[in-house]
C-alpha cells in the first residue's frame, strides 16, 4: 500500500477550508463573426490540494480556454474562479502554466528563458541550475530554442512554469506534439515532479491512457458548449501499470462517458 | 581517395567561395582596364585622367591629410546625425506601435514627409539654418528617420501574440517588456531599419555637402569640379562608395551577432 494514492494526502492539506481551485458556474462566451459562441457553460468543479486532475474531451470543448482562465490570462464571462478562496483577477506566482507549444523566446538561451520564470529573474543561480537539472537540460543551458528537440523544448517550458514555485501547475496538452517514447518519458518525469512536491496539477489532454496513468480524477467535458459530462476518480496505486487489468476497466469507463 | 571525401568537399566549398569573390572583382577590373586603354589612346584628353594620374593624386591627397580631413568630417556628421535619428525614430516607433492613437495622429503627416526626398529640403534648411552643421545634421536625421521609424513599428506589430501572453503570465515589468520582449523580438526588423537608415543618410549627406558645406566628401567633389579636377572627383566618388560598402559590411557583422539565435544558412 505504500505507493497508493491515499485520500489522506488531500486531508492533510485541507486544514484550510477552501479548495485549492474552485470553479463556480463558470461560463465563457466569445463573439465570433458577430454571433455569440458559447465555449463553456456553467462549469462547477473543486480541486483539492495535491490532486492531479485531467480534463479530457474532444477538441472545441473549451479545455484550453478553461486552463487559460485558471491561469488568469482570460476572464470568465460569468461565474467565478477562486484559488484558495481568492478570486482570480490575473496571472500570479501561485500558478504555473505550460502552453500547448513550448513558447520559449527564440532569442534567449534555455537558461535565460527559465530565468525569466524566476521571481527574482535568476539572481539566485542555484535555483536556476536546480531547475535545469530537474528537467535534465543542464548541458543545454546555453543552447537556443531552435537547437532543441520538441521534448527538450517542452521540458524547458516546464522548468519555466515551475520556476515561480507555483502551488498549481496547469498543463495544456504539453505532451501532445511529442513522439510516443518521449511522451512516456515525460509522463514519468511529470509523475516524479508531482509526487515529490505538493503540487496541484490540472492537465488538459485528449489522450485517454495518459489521463488514466497520471490522474487522481478525470473530468470529461462535452463539446460546444463545454459542460461536465462526467467525473471519474482513478483509484489505482502509483506508479500505474498500463497493462494491468484494472487499467482496462478505467479505459472502458472513460470511453463510455466520452461516447 | 574515398576517405578524404569530407576534406575534399570542404576544400571544394572554399574554392567555390573564392571563385564567386573573384567573379565580383572581374567587372571593376575590366572597367579600369577599359578606362586605362581609353586614357592611353588619347580619348578625352584634358578631361579624363588616366588611372595612374588618379593614383598619384590619391597619394598627394593622403600625404597632405586633406582626404582624411574630409572623410573624418563626413563620418562625424553621419555618426552624430544617425544617433539622433535612432534616438528619435526608435522611441517614436515604439510609441506608435504600442499606443495606436499616437500612430493615428502622426501617420498622415509622416506618410507625406516620406515622399519628400531629403535633398528637396536642403534649400529650405539653408534659408532657415544657414550653411552650418545644423543643416547637414537635419538632412541626415531626416533621411535616416523614416526607415528606422517604420521598421521599428513593423518589428513590434509582428511580435507573436503568444509571446505577449508569456510576458503577462510571467508578470513582466514594463522594463522587462521593453528589454526582454519588444527589443529582441523586433531586432531583425529594427536592424534592417538601422542599416537602411544609415545608407540613406550617407547618400543624403553627400548631397547636403555638395550644396551647403565647406568640408566633407561631397564638398570635395564640388570643389574639384570648380577646379576642373576630374581625378579628385573620381577619388571622392570611390571613397564614398568604399566607405558605404564598409559601413554596410559592419552592419552585416552586427546583424549576424545580434541575430545569432536565428536559423542560419
Amino acid at each position: 500500500m505504500k505507493d497508493t494514492y491515499s485520500a489522506g494526502r488531500i486531508e492533510n492539506n485541507s486544514a484550510d477550508t477552501f479548495p485549492m481551485i474552485e470553479l463556480s458556474n463558470v461560463s465563457k462566451e466569445y463573439i465570433v463573426g458577430g454571433s455569440q459562441l458559447s465555449v463553456l457553460q456553467k462549469l462547477s468543479l473543486n480541486v483539492a490540494p495535491a490532486e492531479f486532475v485531467s480534463i479530457i474531451g474532444q477538441s472545441g470543448c473549451g479545455k484550453t480556454t478553461l486552463l487559460h482562465m485558471i491561469a488568469g490570462l482570460n476572464q470568465p464571462t460569468e461565474g467565478q474562479i477562486r484559488i484558495r478562496g481568492k478570486l482570480v483577477k490575473g496571472p500570479g506566482r501561485d500558478r504555473g502554466l505550460v502552453f500547448q507549444e513550448p513558447r520559449l523566446f527564440p532569442w534567449a538561451t534555455v537558461a535565460h528563458n527559465i530565468r525569466l520564470g524566476l521571481p527574482d529573474r535568476g539572481r539566485d543561480e542555484g535555483r536556476l541550475w536546480e531547475l535545469l537539472r530537474l528537467v535534465g537540460l543542464q548541458d543545454f543551458a546555453q543552447a537556443y530554442p531552435r537547437e532543441l528537440s520538441g521534448g527538450m523544448a517542452q521540458r524547458a517550458a516546464l522548468a519555466r512554469a515551475l520556476a515561480g514555485s507555483p502551488e498549481i501547475l496547469l498543463l495544456d496538452e504539453p505532451l501532445g506534439a511529442l513522439d510516443a517514447v518521449t511522451r512516456l518519458k515525460m509522463q514519468d518525469q511529470l509523475m516524479k515532479i508531482w509526487q515529490e512536491g505538493s503540487l496541484t496539477v490540472v492537465a488538459v489532454t485528449h489522450d485517454i491512457d495518459e489521463a488514466i496513468v497520471l490522474s487522481t480524477r478525470i473530468v470529461v467535458l462535452s463539446p460546444r458548449p463545454g459542460r461536465i459530462k462526467g467525473i471519474i476518480p482513478v483509484d489505482l496505486p502509483y506508479p500505474r501499470d498500463r497493462t494491468a487489468l484494472d487499467f482496462n476497466v478505467y479505459r472502458q469507463e472513460l470511453l463510455a462517458v466520452l461516447e | 581517395m574515398f576517405f578524404d571525401l569530407e576534406g575534399d568537399r570542404i576544400g571544394l566549398r572554399e574554392n567555390v567561395r573564392m571563385r564567386n569573390g573573384l567573379r565580383g572583382l572581374a567587372v571593376p577590373l575590366l572597367m579600369v582596364l577599359l578606362w586605362w586603354l581609353a586614357a592611353e589612346s588619347g580619348i578625352g584628353v584634358g578631361i579624363l585622367p588616366s588611372p595612374w594620374e588618379v593614383i598619384i593624386t590619391f597619394k598627394d591627397l593622403l600625404a597632405s591629410g586633406e582626404l582624411q580631413a574630409h572623410v573624418k568630417t563626413s563620418l562625424l556628421r553621419i555618426v552624430q546625425g544617425f544617433f539622433l535619428a535612432v534616438g528619435l525614430g526608435v522611441p517614436a516607433g515604439i510609441l506608435a506601435a504600442v499606443f495606436p492613437p499616437f500612430a493615428q495622429y502622426v501617420s498622415p503627416i509622416l506618410g507625406f514627409l516620406r515622399q519628400v526626398p531629403p535633398v528637396a529640403w536642403i534649400p529650405v534648411l539653408i534659408m532657415v539654418l544657414g550653411i552650418g552643421e545644423a543643416t547637414k545634421l537635419a538632412v541626415i536625421v531626416y533621411a535616416a528617420f523614416f526607415p528606422i521609424f517604420m521598421n521599428t513599428i513593423l518589428g513590434i506589430t509582428q511580435i507573436d501574440d503568444h509571446f505577449w501572453e508569456v510576458a503577462r503570465l510571467l508578470e513582466f515589468s514594463s522594463r522587462e517588456i521593453l528589454w526582454e520582449l519588444i527589443l529582441p523580438a523586433s531586432a531583425p526588423s529594427l536592424i534592417a531599419g538601422l542599416r537602411l537608415g544609415m545608407s540613406n543618410s550617407w547618400r543624403a549627406l553627400v548631397a547636403a555637402e555638395m550644396l551647403a558645406a565647406f568640408s566633407g566628401l561631397g564638398y570635395m567633389i564640388m570643389a574639384a569640379r570648380s577646379l576642373v579636377r576630374m581625378d579628385e572627383m573620381f577619388i571622392g566618388i570611390a571613397v564614398i562608395g568604399i566607405l558605404g560598402l564598409a559601413i554596410d559590411w559592419g552592419w552585416k557583422l552586427l546583424e549576424g551577432y545580434v541575430l545569432r539565435w536565428q536559423n542560419r544558412e
